[in-house]
């Protein structure tokens, strides 16, 4: 294994498919037209699905929340999601413009980046952030009684286990939204 | 940033798939979609009006399955060929070509392909940041390559050869996304799919 050239790279210039994952996500949500943001599909297996403009709500609020747990903050303040029971009912999102949803996801992308710079040699690292939140949620499941083993043995997150999940996590979204739209007619952006 | 070092991990951190508990689980909500595929609607292709060219509900298995070999094969520098589904990559716009395989045998490669990717999960947390013996190799190669053809490779010289992070990475962004899609077509279509949210 060689270490110590890699190591004095940033996080976002040693594993480059970070930003490649996120820039391919930001051009499929910005395809999807305006008269077009509230259309939901009518699957034919009766369940739940997002309208494209909640996937894009959703994107945005998960990297919302991912950027804000590296920051050691669990707020859920401007999420557009505001209410969410299980994976079959309908979740619930605060109206907005395709303008103000887009917004938000380019500024959700913007807390990101400063970790993307990090360097390379941190991504094995909690950050102080997911340390606090982590000593956070042990105390109060200390202080419930609660068996904290588990969590322990977890620990708290590390950089790159945020930053991976959100990139596949956003990926799956990513290519459910794609879909739609090329089932709709659309010219999208393919990888692949 | 935290004054943390390998020595505070907990046990279950030491390997990589313990520093990525969701690893696991995210590779198994691949195997779990693709294994809801049934054998009567594995070659059904979708008739999107959008441009380009549609797998078949199985040849994302087989796109899939070929994935975890092909990709983990950067770092490993070992690839079974013989064994890829793909016969003919056709890029974004035209039809991939593939060799015939049974619904069985795809999702026996498929599974072959995970114990693979775990074999990688099961190592030490300390490699992920590294590149392999291999990726340096393929790396070096590369620049070599561009350099005889009289380009520039500064950029490649200055990215590094690939480390397993950035394979493992992508093997799994590259998965959820061709899941995502094979799910929304499940769905669409009226099949019982697993789904975690």
């Amino acid at each position: 294994m060689d270490t110590a050239a890699g190591q004095q790279l940033s996080i976002g210039a040693a594993i480059a498919m970070l930003r490649i994952y996120f820039d391919y996500t930001d051009q499929v949500c910005a395809a999807v037209p305006e008269d077009r943001m509230d259309w939901r599909p009518d699957g034919a297996d009766g369940g739940y699905y997002f309208s494209l403009a909640e996937s894009i709500q959703h994107i945005a609020d998960t990297r919302l929340q991912f950027a804000r747990q590296l920051e050691g903050s669990d707020s859920e303040e401007g999420s557009w999601n505001t209410g969410y029971t299980d994976s079959v009912s309908p979740w619930e999102f605060r109206r907005g413009s395709l303008a103000e949803i887009m917004q938000s996801l380019k500024s959700s992308r913007g807390m990101l980046e400063p970790w993307l710079e990090r360097p390379l040699a941190d991504l094995i690292q909690p950050t102080a952030g997911t340390r606090k939140l982590y000593e956070e949620r042990l105390r109060a499941r200390r202080e419930a009684g609660e068996d904290t083993s588990a969590l322990e043995a977890r620990g708290p997150s590390t950089l790159a286990s945020v930053l991976f999940f959100l990139s596949a996590h956003e990926q799956g979204h990513r290519a459910v939204l794609q879909t739609q739209l090329r089932q709709l007619g659309y010219t999208i952006e393919k990888m692949a | 940033m935290s004054n943390t070092t390998l020595n505070d991990m907990t046990a279950a951190q030491s390997s990589i798939g313990g520093l990525l508990p969701w690893a696991r689980i995210l590779l198994d909500y691949t195997d779990a979609v693709c294994g809801c595929v049934t054998e009567e609607h594995w070659d059904m292709r979708p008739e999107g009006q959008g441009e380009g060219y549609w797998f078949s509900l199985g040849e994302f298995v087989m796109h899939l399955a070929d994935s975890r070999r092909e990709i983990l094969g950067n770092i490993s520098g070992e690839i079974e060929r013989e064994k890829l589904w793909c016969s003919k990559y056709g890029g974004t716009s035209e039809a991939w070509q593939w060799r015939s395989g049974s619904r069985a045998e795809v999702l026996a490669s498929l599974a072959e392909g995970r114990a693979m990717v775990d074999a990688w999960l099961a190592r030490p947390a300390s490699e992920l940041g590294a590149a392999t013996d291999a990726s340096v190799s393929q790396w070096k190669a590369r620049v070599e390559k561009i350099k005889a053809a009289g380009k520039d490779a500064s950029a490649i010289e200055a990215a590094g050869p690939e480390s397993v992070a950035d394979c493992l990475m992508f093997l799994i962004g590259h998965e959820q996304s061709h899941r995502g899609a094979l799910q929304a077509l499940l769905r669409l279509h009226g099949l019982e799919v697993t789904r975690y949210a």
